[in-house]
């Protein structure tokens, strides 16, 4: 029998699709360079029908890409032609929240946010906040090692998951790791974040709670230099202060924030750092103290303090939407996430200007500074001709300054699809061939999200980049 | 037993042995003087140290004695509390075990501050994973698979870790209660505060538990009152400095087990220690709770008390590691059995050199 039939004998027609039409939806990710309509989408309700569909992939050979909300910004969920989607939104539920264990035990389709939400009454959150929380799913977050603002602290998704089932690409239903913060021998749950989907298909995740710190403290300081806010950090970070979250905005993606929700950020300044301190009451109030002493050295043109959450929410959300605002700046745009050492973060920002003046481009930059973490968009028209390729190449040339300056490609969007090239310049051959032979004891015949993360491989042709349709109608952000 | 001086010898070693099993310090798996035995403490150092960034790189037969003894130079330290420093355990060792100490709690295990690898795969090549920097998404998570593997995937020959900076200052409190239950109760009311603690320990024998917190010392000292106030129903009082730092170092250093004494690490979750408890107290055998219940150390110097140790676990579907003492012997309690486990141990050691973990 052949594959689809032998499915549609388990799916109704409104959860296999195979109309174009309705397959569009799933043609792209939060990378919408790329586009391509898959075979069919499945969308299973249960983990047994996961099970179901890998199965049946792997008997037929057919590849799979699982998606959660499609916000990827490396083209994670990108489909491949020949095989088919599988869209795992329904499987959204919290199976288990216990207080006691501070454990939620979770479905991939589960959004971040709602963790959060449903353990908020009894005091506790889920840490990893990517900026399109509200929207991305907890699946997306395990498999691509997802960031946020406060990872510094923190650290990223992988820190906050404890064990997890899943099918992998053999037709395996493996389980790994458990409710403890301990586990014996090698992590694999640990291996298994950050797979980007090449492993098989997660189907519960055990995440780590934290009780909701006590106490915020957010300040807000404006530069007439980049170079100043650069130089409040690395004292901040001198000074033994261990702040939840410390970024900083260009002006350029200040003028794009001031334009998307009036945050009311200083008018004048050329950058602005925000710096959040978070914990307890008496804690948080010591450390104030020492802030202040540190920013007001640091010659500002303007401090905000966060006097209620209200006003420590605008703040937040000026940052948080910054990325969809550029939007409103230019018809098109690149982000990356490539990281550099701390201490090099003003020669990177001088340099990505160089690089966007040599390119002819804007380049607006929204970065978490506390862990070097770059966010440049490079701007362009991609009705302009030669405009598309002249971003790709600035793009290209900032990730090789990472990686010269001793960082990484990407700090938290994953390789996936858009740095996959970018690989060999980081690893040698001898690295890359390790990783492929772990792949190949998943997924032996090469179903799971195949095209990602490696080299090689046949990249679809490059479209018109631009905002996912959600962040243009304001649904999403990006980090 | 060969204790190469250089990564190229010790590659020559891989490249040529058939059978190798990895030693550090010997701190927690004494070192047999056998034909494949890998001495890795001469291959140690600190490669790179930038406070500035909170990293540092460094040889994996490094001690943690001399990484510690340069990060408190620039106030700076790692938050898990690595066990069995003053007994000399080097980085590799520490990283093969995962082994984590008490202030694993706050903000994470050895898995979440090793952030990069450079290790010898069976074929002598030299694999690097990771990076130098604290945040990093690319590649696969290799450094976290080799937390707790006991050398059974590759060599490890360096290492980077995210670091902090340290605490000005830490307070300590013991709270006795009258029962078992009482005292786990108590420690899971304090999870749920918003105090933060930075360590959560538990003796069951005394119905006892070790509480630290760690932040400015004024912060600390004007908290303290109010916590102690919160903590009325039990019998609290505070630590003087010198005898909270002698409790926290025991814990370090397993102390509290007899020299000889095996001993496991088995995950747990609170609700689960009453019952382990209980079946234990038949045995003559030493236990301790670390990480506010998430950890049950169990130390016995009888191999059979072991066996019983094991059956125990197992039909709580509790399992455990061996983290020291000389049996070939390293899982016990409850054992799961994937075909990945075989196929990924295939894949990344096709020649069969390193140990099977059994």
């Amino acid at each position: 029998m052949h594959f689809l039939e032998e499915l549609a004998k388990t799916f109704p027609e409104d959860r296999l699709l195979i109309d174009k039409e309705l397959l569009s939806p799933y043609e792209s990710d939060g990378l919408t360079a790329f586009a391509v309509t898959p075979r069919a989408v499945l969308i299973p309700e249960t983990q047994e029908e996961v099970v179901e569909i890998v199965r049946a992939c792997v008997k037929h050979k057919v590849p799979f890409v699982s998606r959660g909300s499609g916000t990827s910004l490396s083209g994670a969920a990108l489909p491949v032609e020949t095989g088919i989607v599988i869209a795992l939104n329904r499987l959204n539920r919290v199976i288990e929240l216990d207080p006691e264990r501070r454990i939620a035990r979770v479905e991939p389709g589960v959004v971040n946010i709602d963790v959060t939400k449903a353990a908020q009454v009894h005091g506790l959150h889920f840490a990893p906040d990517p900026s399109s929380q509200i929207i991305c799913t907890i699946g997306g977050n395990v498999a691509f090692n997802s960031g946020g603002a406060h990872c510094l602290k923190y650290g990223m998704t992988s820190n906050h998951v404890l064990g997890l089932k899943a099918v992998l690409a053999t037709g395996e239903v493996v389980e790994f790791g458990n409710s403890s913060l301990e586990d014996t021998g090698p992590d694999y749950t640990g291996l298994f974040g950050g797979s980007e989907g090449m492993f098989g298909v997660a189907l519960e995740i055990i995440l780590r709670l934290l009780p909701k710190s006590e106490t915020f403290h957010t300040i807000l300081a404006g530069y007439n230099s980049l170079e100043k806010a650069g130089d409040a950090v690395s004292a901040i970070v001198a000074s033994g202060i261990l702040p939840g979250a410390i970024e900083i905005m260009d002006r350029l993606a200040i003028d794009a924030a001031e334009a998307a929700v009036d945050a009311g950020y200083p008018e004048e300044a050329k950058a602005v750092l925000i710096v959040e301190l978070e914990g307890p009451q008496e804690q948080v109030e010591s450390e104030k103290r020492e802030l202040e002493t540190i920013i007001n050295a640091s010659n500002p043109i303007e401090i905000q303090v966060a006097k209620d959450t209200t006003a420590r929410l605008k703040i937040w959300k000026g940052r948080k939407s910054a990325f969809s605002a550029v939007g409103r700046l230019s018809p098109d745009f690149i982000v990356q996430d490539g990281v550099v050492p701390r201490k090099r973060l003003g020669e990177a920002l001088r340099r990505i200007e160089q690089l966007g003046k040599k390119h002819g481009l804007r380049v607006a930059n929204v970065f978490h500074a506390g862990d070097g973490n770059l966010h440049p968009l490079i701007l362009y028209d991609g009705t302009i001709e030669g405009e598309l390729e002249r971003g790709e190449n600035l793009a290209g040339e900032i990730l090789e300054m990472c990686i010269e300056m001793g960082g990484s490609i990407t700090g938290e969007h994953g390789v996936g699809m858009e740095k996959r090239s970018y690989m060999p310049k980081m690893f040698t051959n001898d690295d890359i061939s390790f990783m492929k032979k772990t792949r190949t004891a998943f997924d032996p015949d090469g179903i799971a999200n195949p095209g990602k993360m490696f080299p090689e491989g046949q990249a679809p042709a490059l479209t018109l980049y631009g905002l996912h349709p959600l962040e243009k109608k304001g649904i999403i952000s990006r980090e | 037993m060969n204790c190469p001086s250089s990564i190229e010898k010790a590659t020559e070693f891989v490249r040529g042995a058939k059978q190798i099993i990895p030693a550090g310090a010997g701190t927690k798996h004494p070192k047999k003087d056998t034909l494949g035995t890998l001495d890795l403490s001469g291959l140690s150092g600190i490669i790179e140290y930038e406070p500035s960034e909170y990293i540092f790189s460094a040889r994996a037969g490094t001690t943690i004695t001399e990484i510690n003894e340069l990060l408190n130079k620039n106030g700076q330290y790692l938050p898990f509390d690595p066990p069995f420093i003053n007994a000399g355990a080097t980085l590799g060792g520490t990283i093969a075990c995962g082994l984590s100490g008490p202030g694993r709690l706050r903000y994470g295990g050895i898995r979440d501050f090793l952030i990069g690898i450079r290790f010898l795969n069976g074929e002598g090549r030299i694999i690097q994973a990771g990076g130098k920097v604290v945040k990093n998404a690319a590649g696969y998570d290799y450094p976290k698979l080799f937390c707790g593997a006991m050398g059974t995937l590759g060599i490890l020959l360096e290492a980077t870790f995210k670091v902090f900076p340290a605490p000005r200052a830490t307070r300590t409190l013991e709270l006795t209660s009258k029962s078992k239950m009482a005292a786990i109760e108590t420690l899971c009311n304090i999870t749920l505060t918003q105090w933060e603690p930075d360590a959560l320990e538990f003796y069951p024998e005394e119905n006892k538990l070790l509480l630290r917190l760690a932040g400015n010392p004024d912060a600390l000292d004007a908290r303290l009152p109010k916590i102690l106030q919160e903590l009325g129903y039990c019998d609290a009082k505070i630590l003087p400095d010198d005898e909270a730092t002698i409790e926290w170092n025991a814990l370090q250093e397993f102390h509290w087990t007899p020299r000889d004494a095996y001993i496991l690490k088995a995950p747990i979750t609170p609700k689960e220690i009453p019952e382990l408890e209980q079946a234990l107290s038949l045995n003559d055998v030493k236990r301790h709770y670390g990480l506010a219940g998430n950890v049950a150390w169990i130390a016995t110097a009888d191999t059979k008390a072991l066996e019983e140790i094991s059956t125990i676990l197992d039909n709580l579907g509790l399992a455990a590691i061996k983290v020291r003492g000389n049996l070939e012997r390293f899982i016990y309690g409850k054992t799961r059995s994937h075909k990945i486990h075989g196929a990924l141990k295939e894949a990344i050691d096709p020649l069969g050199k390193f140990p099977v973990l059994q």
